[in-house]
């Protein structure tokens, strides 16, 4: 089983992130999961520019040739992705929202009813478990809140099987990033 | 009226000048033109990482009153390139002693039939809005923006009345310093006919357009493709 980790710091040696994504690939590690953990902010990835290319041109490949492609192939290949994110505005930082933009050929054009709405089809049978931590500097309920219910819709659209999200204060140690690592990866059901 | 009024169209689409969010933007700005405010438009996607590009943007922004924000839903929340505005907009804001005085209209539009998927992506504008000390004045909340095809609203016609209504609303408001109405935000965020024939229209007519497309590229028949798949 292979999970991918997606590290949106904005800057290097941001401690809480950094000790994030270290704790997952340590508890997964111990349960026999093949991990890796990609830096965003070091790859070379270009913003999509909606032209849907994706789609219409070279289906399932992005027409940028960048690291932007690999994210998606990951992504594919995964059966767990788990963002790591300062908490910016209640959603993602710019930096993981640059890299998850490019992955919209991973799913099909086409359109289906999901839940009562219209939402894009799966173009590959696997599906990834979404874990997503996020990381904010002050306790803020409404921040978490609208992160929480934007975790909720990414995992509707990537018709994720199971996904939760934990919200960390910054400078939280080591025991408390542990525990509320653990805690979310067995509440989707990566962990016993 | 307002004669000494400024307000600056962040276009936050990466189709630039081809985008729905510009064809429903200059609008608003039109419309607020005449009533005597005096506006420009930036792009963030043209906003890149060198000091000066993103010294003119700041620029641009400190020198409006009001901030008019539109973009399209990308994976439910915002393109990553307006998101970058967005954080240098409150790091420059937070680096002030007195601020200026903002306020923040936002326009989003979707494909989807259903603008309800625009939800938490206006939840963080908000939030962006209060963090950084700018006013909130209100949004038009845009649901199958791929009927607007990047035409001019007038050129759309009948289906985008209510949208062109409230925004003709809203511009007297953000003009006079008034609030919003709800009233005007209700119109311009109306679906442009009925959802359930939105939702028919979209799921059937969808496939064919798409299908198009990919025939003019010559792509149809790998439209299912599935490159990353392992063996």
């Amino acid at each position: 089983m292979k999970a991918t980790i997606f590290d949106g710091s904005i800057a290097d040696g941001d401690a809480t992130i950094d000790g994030i994504c270290q704790k997952v690939v340590d508890h997964l590690s111990q349960t026999g999961w093949e991990t890796e953990i990609v830096d965003l902010r070091n790859k070379q990835i270009a913003s999509c520019k909606g032209c849907f290319g994706c789609w219409v041109k070279t289906p399932g490949i992005c027409v940028i040739d960048d690291y932007g492609r690999e994210i998606a192939k990951k992504v594919v290949q995964s059966d767990l992705l788990v963002y790591v994110t300062p908490v910016t505005f209640g959603g993602y930082s710019s930096e993981l929202k640059k890299a998850l933009d490019r992955i919209i050929p991973s799913i099909l054009p086409y359109f289906k009813i999901v839940r009562g709405e219209v939402h894009h089809a799966k173009r590959y049978k696997r599906s990834q478990r979404l874990a997503v931590f996020g990381v904010q500097a002050g306790s803020d309920p409404e921040r978490e809140r609208i992160f929480k219910a934007l975790v909720d819709r990414n995992s509707i659209n990537l018709h994720s099987p199971a996904h939760g999200a934990s919200v960390l204060v910054e400078g939280e140690g080591g025991q408390e990033i542990d525990e509320q690592v653990g805690s979310l990866l067995t509440s989707i059901g990566v962990m016993t | 009226m307002s004669q000494d009024k400024r307000a600056l169209l962040i276009i936050g689409s990466p189709r630039c000048e081809t985008s729905n969010s510009e064809a429903i933007g200059t609008y608003l700005m039109e419309r607020l033109g005449e009533q005597g405010v005096a506006w420009a438009k930036v792009y963030t996607f043209r906003l890149n990482r060198t000091p000066t590009s993103q010294q003119k943007f700041l620029d641009a922004v400190d020198g409006a009153d009001i901030l008019v924000l539109a973009s399209p839903l990308y994976i439910d929340s915002i393109p990553s390139f307006t998101i970058r505005a967005m954080e240098l907009i409150n790091e420059h804001r937070k680096s002030m002693d007195d601020p200026k005085k903002q306020g923040l209209f936002v326009i989003i539009n979707c494909g989807f039939p259903e603008a309800a998927h625009n939800k938490v992506a206006l939840e963080i504008y908000r939030q962006f809005a209060f963090e950084s000390g700018i006013a909130w004045e209100g949004c038009a909340n845009v649901g199958c923006g791929m009927a607007i095809d990047s035409r001019p609203l007038k050129a759309v016609g009948g289906m985008a009345r209510n949208l062109m209504k409230g925004l003709d609303l809203a511009a007297r408001s953000l003009a006079g310093d008034e609030p919003v109405s709800e009233e005007a935000q209700r119109l311009a965020s109306m679906p442009f006919l009925p959802l359930f024939l939105l939702r028919f229209i979209t799921v059937a007519a969808g496939k064919s357009e798409w299908n198009k497309q990919a025939r003019a590229n010559g792509a149809e028949k790998m439209m299912y493709a599935k490159p990353y798949e392992e063996a």
